[in-house]
């Protein structure tokens, strides 16, 4: 669209700066015009200088908000860990607590603010150093350990203080920039109502983007020249629809944007989109939304969403604020979405704890070599059948009287997996009529197709199964090997690759064969070039972030579904994931007139 | 004021989890409760100092209790010292 990577200083006072673009990635759509703010997460947490003596008193602040925020996230740590989680974690939050409240401590720290001038951090450092090295030099080594718990707290309180600094640099009209951060960073941040974010490195298909997406924010990845470029204060505008960051933007380019943003306003708050999707040949494709924030329920009527394909629940409460697992608040959440999602339904994924996702209180062992290939979704949930399983499976039976939920497992390898889950949702259905709580044990279940082995044997699983929903980012990742937050390999992670879609129509046929629904609801069903491809290898029902659903569905209006079909056997024979890539992107060109293709 | 000597009788001494039952119940009361080990002194209500004690099974602290409550105060900590803090000794 646009092209203003104008020469420098041809525009605009001296002081504004040269224009300049970033390239990057974007990995959640929109645009933001706003001011840099740069999040340097290597800078050295604790400020070694004197503070000014008029700073005194913003200094205590900071101190104890930070305190405040501290005890805030262990309160939140202690309503997610499960009642029976073992003692030992129990105790050692208990005993955090307890420092964060522990009089002589915090006095300790004021006066050394107050009358050494000493930043936060720095006297809290020095106060719990010196208790520290009192614990080290204990003869007994058991009590020499303890000192690990002093750190823990310390690196608390540094990080709670670290994050009141930077919450006191964001505002309405920030845009993030950091090297990297993580979707927990993001979600702290965003309730200083940030405009949007830029990272360095990272991939498109990061839990960042999942994050950005369901707030609504832009979001540029892989901006790698954006450390170097941009100042915090400096003038930018985020593009997340073509990837890139405006550094400096000249006045017109400004306004361009601007316009552009409100268009963008004005078209997603339009009166929804009731007509039946289907291909110029009339193929009727189902469009669901993916969705993991209670906030993201209002998309789903302006988006036009035919139910909720995908309900993570992993943020759902853990951005709730207390974030809780109760079973009552699991119920109103439940039903809240499938109230929402209407006649068409939702589909509750199970908690997918576990890969990048630590849980302090469920994560007590020691740090896992390989959390992708280990403790993570449907296995973490079986090993905690009455902390997390039976909870949830009760919460969806008695949430499915108030409209068709359906239940979906994550991570499943193993038939057997799917058939415990079964035992325990009929143990579970029969417990709730028997203490007379009111429920609906028709529940679908369904698994996500994320590793290779259950693609592999899906004709197996039919048997077990109501539905199947392939989650290709993960399917990808598994078939490929390829990290997608490891920057050296990112890249290389496309779920157009040939072995990838292999996988995907063995599923489709298994499905097919068995009558047994198929819905794809990775990155790859937002991917306007992908959206052919998937239609010629039979998909008939895609989930993605709400914001992708008009361009999806203009695309699958597009579209022919019998001239799919020959793009879906090339595609198939493709030696590599980039020629599957351009063949895409001509079918689209040749097939789609351009009108219909971008917008 | 009352001064005793208290011993240490659970194997794993004086960590985490004694340290905080040993606070919480020191806080409910309003008198004035310190713990010497040697030349050191600390607050008993104080989780980090109680810590910092690093009073392994067999160590041998003074209790000091000085308030209305005292007669209450000591009872109580002395009771969780001898019980060894409700593990194993």
């Amino acid at each position: 669209m646009e092209n203003h990577s104008s020469p420098a200083g041809t525009d605009g006072p001296e002081s504004s700066g040269a224009e300049c673009v970033i390239e990057g990635t974007g990995a959640a759509p929109g645009i933001a015009v706003g001011t840099a703010y740069c999040y340097d997460a290597s800078a050295p947490t604790v400020r070694r200088n004197a503070i000014p003596p008029d700073a005194v008193e913003a200094e205590l602040e900071l101190f104890a908000n930070a305190v405040q925020r501290a005890e805030q996230e262990l309160a939140t740590i202690r309503t997610l860990t499960p009642e029976a989680a073992e003692a030992d974690a129990e105790a050692l939050i208990e005993a955090q607590a307890l420092m964060l409240r522990d009089d002589e401590f915090l006095r300790a720290v004021r006066q050394r603010i107050r009358e050494r001038h000493e930043s936060a951090g720095a006297a809290v450092q020095a106060v719990l150093r010196a208790h520290r090295e009192r614990l080290e030099t204990s003869a007994d080594a058991y009590l020499r350990d303890r000192a690990g718990e002093l750190i823990d707290v310390e690196k608390r309180l540094l990080r709670a203080l670290r994050h009141g600094e930077v919450a006191a640099g964001i505002d309405s009209h920030s845009v993030l920039i950091a090297a990297s951060l993580t979707a927990t960073d993001l979600l702290r941040f965003s309730r200083y109502n940030l405009l949007g974010c830029v990272t360095a490195h990272g991939g498109p298909t990061s839990h960042l983007a999942v994050v950005a997406k369901a707030l609504n924010m832009p979001l540029l990845v892989g901006a790698a020249d954006a450390l170097t470029a941009v100042s915090s204060g400096d003038p930018v505008i985020l593009d997340g629809d073509s990837g890139r960051l405006i550094v400096h933007p000249h006045s017109e380019v400004r306004q361009q944007y601007r316009r552009r943003r409100s268009e963008q306003e004005a078209s997603t708050v339009k009166v929804p989109d009731q007509e039946p999707v289907t291909t110029t040949d009339g193929r009727s494709i189902t469009l669901r939304a993916n969705i993991g924030l209670e906030k993201e329920l209002e998309l789903l009527s302006p988006y036009g969403a035919d139910g909720v394909g995908l309900l993570r629940t992993e943020l759902f409460f853990l951005a709730q604020g207390g974030g809780t697992l109760a079973e009552e608040r699991q119920v109103g959440a439940y039903r809240a979405v499938v109230e929402a999602a209407g006649a068409a339904g939702a589909t509750v994924r199970l908690l997918d704890l576990g890969g990048d996702d630590r849980l302090p209180r469920l994560h007590t062992g020691p740090r896992e070599d390989n959390p992708y290939l280990g403790w993570r979704g449907i296995r973490m949930l079986l090993d905690r059948p009455d902390e997390l399983l039976r909870p949830q499976l009760r919460a969806v039976l008695r949430a499915n009287r108030h409209g068709p939920l359906r239940v979906l497992l994550p991570m499943v390898t193993d038939l057997y997996e799917v058939d415990r889950v079964r035992a325990l949702l009929a143990e579970e259905a029969e417990r709730l009529s028997a203490e007379g709580v009111p429920h609906d044990p028709d529940l679908p279940v369904g698994i996500m197709v994320e590793v290779p082995a259950a693609a592999l044997q899906a004709h197996a699983f039919t048997d077990h199964v109501d539905f199947f929903s392939v989650g290709t980012n993960d399917l990808t990742q598994y078939t490929l090997a390829v990290d997608r937050g490891n920057d050296r390999v990112a890249a290389r992670h496309s779920a157009l690759h040939p072995a990838v879609l292999g996988l995907l129509v063995r599923v489709v046929k298994a499905g097919r064969r068995a009558d047994c629904p198929v819905e794809v609801c990775g990155e790859i069903a937002g991917d306007v070039q992908a959206v052919p491809v998937l239609l010629g290898l039979g998909v008939e029902t895609l989930s993605v972030a709400p914001q992708y659903l008009p361009a999806v569905r203009r695309i699958v209006r597009a579209v022919s579904y019998k001239e799919t079909k020959p793009l879906a056997r090339t595609v198939l024979e493709a030696p590599d994931a980039e020629t599957t890539r351009r063949r895409a992107r001509e079918w689209l060109e040749t097939h789609v007139s351009a009108s219909a293709a971008h917008e | 004021m009352i001064e005793r000597e208290v011993t240490i009788r659970n194997r794993a001494g004086l960590h985490t989890r004694p340290a905080s039952k040993l606070v919480k119940t020191a806080s409910q009361f309003d008198a004035e409760i310190f713990l010497r080990r040697d030349n050191y002194e600390i607050n008993g209500k104080s989780v980090i100092g109680v810590m910092t004690l690093a009073a392994e099974q067999g160590a041998t602290l003074t209790l000091v209790v000085d308030g209305e409550d005292e007669d209450a105060a000591a009872a109580a900590i002395t009771e969780l010292f001898e019980d060894g803090f409700g593990e194993e000794m």
